[in-house]
């Protein structure tokens, strides 16, 4: 009997609880937009590729912060290959800047900046020319001061390569 | 007696969720719980990000054997494992370490038109991507039978392949699954040297300088595996065994003539990588 009324006095707690919970909205968490676009970044980098084989996308997620930031994707590069690079900054909720080198960044000794934008999408080649066995490239994600509301601003980066080697 | 507590303890709940809620017009607890959440802890979560300044883009198994097969290499019998060779393993580390095993097989397959061999990698990968978690990949795909559909025809088959590689990427993306991803990456690398390193006998191919520029990729699979929390006694001896091959190679780095990243490597050198990957395949396949 005992037993009985504490099982039942617990499962009434539980339905309260559950109900105090969902009626006030949850646990806290601060609001988070998240500007990613995937699947359509994706689409539109793999449009760019012709006349290169697509190969893969690497998708660099981005927080915002009240500080800028950089991220730097690296990526291994074969002899006698050439590669289109396509960069698609369409999931983020500001302009980033990208800037492309031949030596990763805190390790640059006379670096040479192959390239850089600020457009939402846009795409570059390396040939065999280009002799190092490694490209960077940077994104350059500038501050967002912190609002009232403590909205977490997020988004993406798409950035595909496709190759040439025949 | 029990009235009383009951009605206590639904009170607190319900002060509790009001709390939690923000909703600051309540009472006294709800205020002290308040003052408990600091400024500085919000901004604590606000910070937190598991999102690494730098990455590395790994190549995808249908680069490298592209790569590989330009520079002459061709298909060899008995040179691929049995497609059935994870089916004995336990652990989903090591599980994940065949799959990519399989991977570059698979592959390797596919460009040299062994595209019946291919099938039986294909139907295997499928069975161990559902032991691994990444069974949603071939969900609802019919990717087996439209490979079985285009047998044929090579270029429908590696855009197939292409399919495959998007479909784990997004569901590695989606679940946070970054280190299976480097795992995968890991054992496919070693299949796709003991490839390359067990048909370099033929002089006029440049395989051999195909293998060294690998070193590239090694060098950022040694520094992702470092990274990664997941283990297994395999994993682990896996990554000593690399970390080794990578001071091999590290000999052999040298400079051109014009400035560009080159190796120098002899046949002793690809002999020595060719038992050096061969150990490792070994390590990972045999239960």
């Amino acid at each position: 009997m005992q037993l009985k009324s504490i099982l039942s006095t617990s499962g009434l707690l539980a339905i309260v609880f559950i109900l105090g919970t969902s009626l006030s909205g949850g646990k806290k968490e601060a609001g988070v937009n998240d500007a990613c676009k995937r699947s359509e970044s994706i689409q539109a980098v793999k449009k760019e590729m012709v006349p290169y084989r697509y190969e893969r996308t690497t998708t660099t997620n981005v927080t915002f912060k009240n500080y800028d930031q950089v991220k730097e994707v690296a990526i291994p590069l074969f002899f006698d290959t050439k590669y289109k690079f396509v960069v698609n900054c369409e999931g983020l909720p500001v302009d980033v800047k990208v800037e492309v080198y031949d030596q990763p960044m805190g390790m640059r000794k006379n670096p040479v900046k192959i390239m850089e934008s600020s457009e939402k999408q846009f795409t570059f080649e390396l040939d065999e020319e280009y002799l190092k066995n490694r490209v960077y490239i940077n994104y350059i994600v500038p501050a967002l001061e912190d609002t009232e509301d403590e909205v977490i601003q997020k988004g993406c980066i798409v950035l595909a390569s496709g190759y040439k080697n025949v | 007696m029990r009235i009383s507590a009951l009605i206590f303890a639904v009170t607190f709940l319900f002060t509790l969720a009001s709390c939690s809620s923000g909703d600051n017009s309540n009472n006294t607890v709800a205020d002290a719980i308040e003052d408990e959440i600091s400024g500085d802890d919000i901004e604590m979560e606000f910070e937190e990000d598991d999102e690494p300044d730098q990455v590395f883009m790994l190549p995808s198994p249908l680069q490298i054997g592209s790569i590989f097969k330009n520079a002459g290499l061709n298909y060899q019998e008995g040179l691929v494992v049995n497609p059935n060779a994870a089916n004995n393993l336990t652990t989903s580390v090591d599980k994940s370490l065949a799959l990519g095993i399989l991977f570059a097989d698979m592959t390797y397959c596919i460009l040299n038109d062994q595209t019946q061999t291919g099938k039986e990698f294909l139907k295997s990968i499928k069975d161990v991507s559902q032991e691994v978690g990444m069974g949603s990949v071939f969900d609802g795909t019919n990717l087996v039978e439209r490979f079985e559909a285009n047998l044929g025809n090579q270029d429908s088959v590696l855009n197939l392949l292409i399919d495959i590689q998007d479909r784990i990427d997004l569901h590695i993306h989606e679940n946070g699954q970054d280190e299976i991803e480097v795992i995968i990456f890991a054992g496919g690398w070693v299949e796709g040297m003991h490839l390359g390193a067990n048909s370099t006998r033929d002089n006029s191919n440049s395989i051999p300088a195909r293998i060294a520029e690998q070193m590239t990729v090694l060098q950022n699979v040694v520094g992702l595996l470092s990274q990664i929390e997941q283990t297994s006694p395999k994993l682990d001896e896996l990554r000593s065994q690399m970390k080794s091959l990578l001071s091999l190679y590290e000999i052999s780095e040298k400079q051109d003539n014009k400035g560009g990243d080159g190796y120098e490597i002899t046949q002793a050198h690809i002999d020595q990588i060719a038992k050096s990957v061969t150990n490792m395949r070994n390590l990972i396949t045999n239960s």
